[in-house]
C-alpha cells in the first residue's frame, strides 16, 4: 500500500522513497539512537533533580496492583464465563502487587524481559485496562507514544481526524483548535493533511498520530522503544521534539532494553520481573541487577542446552549398542539357524 | 501543569452501578458522540459517492419495490387495517429498518469499534450511543421521506403527527438500552453476535411488519403480541402517521405499562451486564 502512495506522491515524499532503505534499517532502533545528541544537554538537565516536584501529590501512583487476564479454553467456557462470574477460569498473573509512586518532572525507565509486564503497566496507566485488584491514580493528561494510529477513522481527512482524536483524548474543541496548526506543522504531510487517512502510507499515519501526540501538552508522556516513526528526518525531529517535553519537566515513562537511552533519558528505573518490582532505584542499579538475571538465564539455558546434548548423546550411544547387540544376536540367530538348516540337510540326505 | 488536576483519572472511586457508570460516562460527551455517530456513517459507506446516501438509497429502493409490487403489480393486493396494503406495509417497513439496524448494530457495535476498546481509553457505553444515533439519523431522514409520500397521497398532514415526537423517542431509548446487554455480550462471546443475528428473520414476521397483529381473532394470541415491543412501536407509527388514532387510548393501556416494564427489566439487565464485562472485555477482546 505505501508503495502505491509513494508513486502518487509529487515533491515531499520522493526523497522518502530513497530513504526507505535507511528507514528500515534503522527503524528499530529509533529512540535507542537518542543517545548521542542527548547525552550533552541532556544528561545535565535530567540529572538535576531540582525539577522534580515531590512536593506535589504524586503523577502516577500504583497501590498493590494486581493484575490478572483470564484465559479462556475454548468458546464454550468463554459464553459460560458470562454467566458464572469466571468461576474455574484459569488466569495469568500478569502482574502482583506492584506498587510505587512517580511524581511530576521524574523520568523513570521500565526494564523487564517480554512478558515481565511492561506493557500491562503502559495499558492500565493509559487507562485502556483495568486492575483486578489494587488501585491506581494518574494526575495530569497522558500522551503515550504507543499506539500513535489508533483511533485515527480512515474515511476522514488528516484534519478531521486531529479534531476527533482531540476529542478522543478528552480535549475541548477550543483546545484542538489552538494546537490543530501546530499539528499540521508538525506532522509536514503537506496537500494530504486534507485528504482522507485511507489513502495515507503506514508512516505518513505514524507521522500524524504523533505529531497529535506530542502537541497536546501532556504532563506525562509514555514512550515506547519500540516506536519507529517516519524517515530519519522525521524521526530526529521527533527525539528533538521528546527531549524538549523532558526539558520542560514532563513526567516521562520510557521502555527500553538500550541501556545507554535509559541511562541518558531516565533519573530512576523500575525493573519488573514475572509481575513484581524487583528493583526501584536507579538506572545502573536496575541495569545491573537486569543483565546479572539475564546472564543467570543464559547461564541456565546453555547448562540445559548441554545436558540436552549429553543426553542425546547418551542415547545415540545406547541406541549404537542396541544395535550393535541386536546385530549381534541375529548373526548369532542366522548362524544357529543355517547350522540348524544344515543339519537338517544332512539329515534327509 | 497548572491545570494538571482537571486530568485525574483513578480507579479509587466508589464502585458503580452498571447504570451508574453509564451516565457518568456520557455527562458532556455530546459533542464527541455526535461526531462519532457522523463518522460512522462514513465509514460504513466508505469509498461511495453518495457517502452516507446510501444509507436512504437501499430502504427507499426497497419501499419502491414494494410500492410497484402491490400497488401496481398485485393490484388485488387488498386492505389492511383499512388501508391498502402498501401505505400499512410503508408505514411498517421505516421503523422496522431502524429496529433491525439498532438491534444488529448495537449488538456489533462494540466488537466493530473494538479500536476504540483495546487500544484507547475511551468510555465503552459511548460506543453504543454512537452507533445507535447514527442509525437514528438515517431514521429521521428516512421518515421525512415517508411523509412526503403520505402527504402526496393524502393521508397526511394530520395533529396526529406530532406523536412522532412521542414514539421515536421512545424507540430509541428502548433500543438503546437493549444495546447495554447485546454489545457486552456479544463482544464478549461471538455465540451472543450470531444468536442475535439468527432471530432477525423471526423477529420481521413475528412483529407486524407486512400484517397486522391488532386484528387477530384469538383474543389471547393477540395480548401475546402485546409482549413485542416492535409491535409497539410500529403500531404506535401507523397511528401516528395512518390511523390518526390517540397514543394513549383506554385500549393500549396494558401494552404500554407492559413496554415499560420491559424497559425497565432491559435497564437491570444492561446495567447488570454492562457492569461485569466492561472492565473484562478489553482485555478479551
Amino acid at each position: 500500500m505505501s508503495e502505491n502512495i509513494n508513486e502518487n506522491t509529487s515533491t515531499a515524499d520522493t526523497q522518502s522513497i530513497q530513504e526507505k532503505a535507511v528507514l528500515t534499517n534503522a527503524a528499530e532502533a529509533s529512540v535507542s539512537e537518542l543517545p548521542p545528541e542527548q547525552a550533552t544537554e541532556e544528561n545535565k538537565e535530567t540529572k538535576e533533580n531540582d525539577k522534580i516536584r515531590y512536593d506535589l501529590p504524586p503523577a502516577i501512583e500504583f497501590e498493590n496492583v494486581t493484575k490478572r487476564y483470564f484465559l479462556y479454553g475454548t468458546e464454550r467456557s468463554r459464553f459460560k464465563a458470562m454467566f458464572t462470574n469466571n468461576k474455574g477460569v484459569k488466569e495469568h498473573p500478569a502482574l502482583d502487587d506492584v506498587s510505587f509512586k512517580i511524581y511530576p518532572g521524574e523520568s523513570v525507565g521500565f526494564i523487564g524481559r517480554n512478558g515481565a509486564g511492561k506493557s500491562t503497566i503502559l495499558k492500565l496507566i493509559t487507562g485502556v485496562s483495568y486492575p483486578t485488584k489494587g488501585d491506581i491514580t494518574v494526575r495530569g493528561k497522558v500522551a503515550a507514544l504507543l499506539e500513535l494510529t489508533a483511533g485515527f477513522s480512515a474515511e476522514m481527512t488528516g484534519r478531521e481526524n486531529i479534531a476527533l482524536k482531540g476529542l478522543l483524548l478528552g480535549l475541548t474543541e477550543d483546545d484542538v483548535a489552538e494546537i490543530e496548526d501546530d499539528i499540521v506543522e508538525f506532522a509536514d504531510l503537506g496537500e494530504y493533511i486534507d485528504q482522507p487517512v485511507r489513502t495515507y502510507s503506514s508512516g505518513m499515519k505514524m507521522r500524524l498520530g504523533f505529531a497529535i501526540n506530542i502537541n497536546i501538552r501532556p504532563d506525562i508522556l509514555v514512550v515506547d522503544e519500540a516506536l519507529s516513526v517516519g524517515d530519519a528526518r522525521f524521526r530526529k525531529k521527533c527525539r528533538k521534539a521528546i527531549n524538549n517535553l523532558i526539558a520542560q519537566g514532563v513526567t516521562v515513562l520510557f521502555v527500553s532494553h538500550s541501556a545507554d537511552a535509559l541511562k541518558s533519558t531516565c533519573n530512576r528505573a523500575i525493573y519488573l520481573k514475572n509481575g513484581t518490582v524487583c528493583v526501584d532505584g536507579t538506572v545502573e542499579e536496575a541495569l545491573e541487577k537486569y543483565n546479572a538475571d539475564i546472564e543467570e538465564i543464559k547461564r541456565i539455558r546453555r547448562e540445559k542446552k548441554e545436558a540436552r546434548k549429553r543426553k542425546r548423546q547418551k542415547r545415540l550411544e545406547a541406541k549404537r549398542k542396541r544395535e550393535e547387540k541386536e546385530r549381534l544376536e541375529r548373526e548369532a540367530a542366522a548362524s544357529i539357524e543355517s547350522e540348524q538348516a544344515s543339519d537338517a540337510g544332512s539329515n534327509e540326505v | 501543569m497548572s491545570d494538571s488536576t482537571e486530568y485525574l483519572y483513578t480507579t479509587k472511586k466508589k464502585e458503580r452501578t452498571g447504570i451508574g457508570t453509564i451516565i457518568t460516562e456520557h455527562k458532556g460527551q455530546g459533542k464527541k458522540i455526535f461526531r462519532l455517530a457522523v463518522n460512522h456513517l462514513r465509514k460504513t459507506y466508505k469509498g461511495a459517492l453518495l457517502g452516507p446516501l446510501w444509507a436512504l438509497i437501499k430502504p427507499s429502493f426497497t419501499l419502491f419495490i414494494l410500492w410497484f409490487a402491490f400497488d401496481i403489480g398485485i393490484r388485488g393486493s387488498g386492505t389492511v387495517a383499512g388501508f391498502p396494503r402498501f401505505y400499512f406495509m410503508l408505514v411498517g417497513y421505516v421503523p422496522w429498518f431502524y429496529i433491525s439496524e439498532a438491534i444488529l448494530g448495537g449488538a456489533r457495535s462494540i466488537r466493530s469499534n473494538r479500536q476504540y476498546v483495546t487500544r484507547i481509553s475511551f468510555p465503552m457505553s459511548n460506543i453504543m450511543t454512537f452507533t445507535n444515533v447514527a442509525s437514528l439519523m438515517i431514521h429521521v431522514l428516512l421518515c421525512v421521506i415517508m411523509y412526503v409520500v403520505l402527504i402526496a397521497s393524502g393521508y397526511c398532514p394530520s395533529v396526529y403527527n406530532l406523536q412522532f415526537l412521542y414514539y421515536c423517542p421512545m424507540m430509541f431509548i428502548f433500543f438503546w438500552i437493549l444495546s447495554w446487554t447485546t454489545a457486552p455480550m456479544s463482544a464478549f462471546s461471538k455465540d451472543f453476535e450470531n444468536l442475535v443475528s439468527s432471530i432477525m428473520t423471526g423477529l420481521f414476521w413475528l412483529s407486524g411488519i407486512v400484517w397486522d397483529p391488532y386484528s387477530l381473532e384469538n383474543v389471547w394470541l393477540r395480548r401475546l403480541m402485546y409482549f413485542n415491543p416492535i409491535n409497539y412501536f410500529i403500531n404506535g407509527y401507523r397511528k401516528t402517521f395512518l390511523y390518526n388514532e390517540l397514543a394513549f387510548s383506554s385500549d393500549c393501556l396494558t401494552e404500554t405499562l407492559i413496554l415499560f416494564a420491559e424497559m425497565l427489566i432491559l435497564i437491570l439487565l444492561g446495567s447488570h451486564f454492562y457492569k461485569k464485562l466492561h472492565k473484562l472485555i478489553p482485555d478479551v477482546l
